[in-house]
């Protein structure tokens, strides 16, 4: 499947669950939605609306399929990221070992050295002589980060919609019916 | 770094079947090379002649630096693609027979292995099944402190599980003063070991680089690569 389409085709879908994957490197997600099938009054169209929450395809500590065509330092470096932003690791705290995150991983060590290198690059951790690879404190990268990621999947949200023919209008509809089901 | 292995212009035939056609070959130390082809790609001929088991026809071979002999056996450490045990032995007598072959036999660490495999030392090998043999088979091979391990088709006809737990042994046992060569056409299930990876077909190279590099060059994962190569 080409990276940052919908799975399925939502025509033939049906009711129930699917994953979107969206493009680009940085967007760390993939999103599991579950959709139920609504026809518009009088145009035959049907419509498929987005009811649920946006849920980690990850979570550490599980076999991770690598499955995206991107170096896998970069799906790595994602999931740390994701991670990051989610809370899930807080600013100070240890990354594990290169040698146990490529055993939880089942990936070659050099490839998460790799992955620690680069995330240093970008700031996001430091490493400490002898003591190990630390997420950065600084709370502004963090935020930045987190900004970063969240327009990325914006971006590529409101592409997919209209790519499917939603008008920006519709789409903010949809949005809001969905921010409100879940709010309740 | 210096290269584990050098090939020159190796050739091997089998009369008149090309197995090797002057292949040029260089692996550096301290890397986990994915050797990668079709079934009669030449693998595991480029194998054997590494490990003394066949002379090449034409060409040079060069293992840490030397000829292939006594020296370069004993710093490889080798795991055929069949079993290469005697039905009598016990898992204990294979033991024994590793100790007296190499004298870099690691027991700690065999003892180690052993456990993490789930394996018992009164076990005898006739009783075992195929995924418990190639596990057996795996510990006495990275037990020892190679320079060189070469690893033919590791995870061949193994159950997922224990696929798992061969792919963690290696992943545990690798360090950077060694060196690993690994064929397989499971691609999908190893690629994620390897730092280089050497596509072979009909006895020669047709692509040779590091795994990340020709994911990020290409857009897609080796095993797609190879598909694409050999589909």
């Amino acid at each position: 499947m080409a990276k940052g389409r919908f799975v399925c085709h939502l025509q033939t879908l049906g009711t129930g669950t699917f994953v979107w994957k969206p493009n680009k490197s940085t967007c760390p997600f993939h999103l599991t939605f579950h959709l139920i099938k609504i026809s518009l009054d009088n145009l035959k169209t049907l419509v498929y609306y987005i009811i649920n929450t946006p849920k980690h395809y990850y979570s550490g500590g599980e076999k991770m399929n690598f499955d995206d065509n991107l170096p896998i330092y970069i799906q790595i470096m994602n999931l740390i990221k994701s991670d990051i932003v989610s809370g899930k690791i807080s600013g100070g705290d240890k990354l594990p070992s290169v040698r146990e995150c490529s055993k939880e991983l089942k990936v070659n060590p050099n490839t998460v050295q790799r992955t620690y290198q680069e995330l240093e690059r970008e700031g996001l951790v430091f490493t400490q002589r002898g003591m190990g690879t630390f997420v950065t404190e600084d709370l502004d990268i963090i935020k930045s980060l987190k900004k970063d990621m969240a327009s990325e999947i914006i971006h590529s949200f409101l592409e997919e919609m209209s790519g499917l023919g939603f008008s920006t209008e519709e789409i903010i509809n949809i949005l809001s019916e969905w921010i409100e089901k879940e709010g309740k | 770094m210096a290269n584990i292995v050098e090939t020159k212009n190796l050739s091997k035939s089998y009369f008149n079947k090309k197995a090797l056609d002057n292949l040029n070959l260089n692996i550096e130390s301290g890397k986990v090379v994915g050797i990668l082809g079709p079934n009669g790609s030449g693998k595991t001929t480029l194998i054997k002649i590494l490990t003394g088991l066949l002379r090449q026809s034409s060409g040079e071979v060069k293992v840490d630096g030397h000829d292939v002999g006594v020296y370069t056996k004993s710093i490889v450490s080798y795991l055929p693609d069949r079993n290469f045990l005697y039905k009598w032995m016990s898992i204990k007598d294979a033991e024994e027979f590793y100790k007296d072959f190499y004298k870099d036999f690691n027991e700690e660490r065999f003892e180690e292995l052993l456990k993490f495999m789930k394996l018992e030392k009164d076990m005898k090998i006739e009783e075992l099944s195929k995924g418990m043999h190639e596990k057996l088979n795996l510990s006495l091979v990275l037990s020892r402190n190679a320079k060189l391990y070469v690893l033919d088709e590791p995870i061949a006809g193994v159950d997922p599980v224990a696929r798992d737990q061969i792919l963690d042994a290696i992943i545990n046992n690798y360090n950077e003063k060694s060196s690993m060569l690994i064929t397989t056409h499971l691609v999908r299930d190893m690629e994620n070991l390897f730092d280089e990876v050497v596509f072979l077909k009909e006895g020669n190279i047709v692509l040779k680089g590091n795994a990340e590099a020709l994911r990020e060059e290409r857009g897609m994962q080796i095993d797609d690569i190879y598909k694409e190569i050999f589909g």
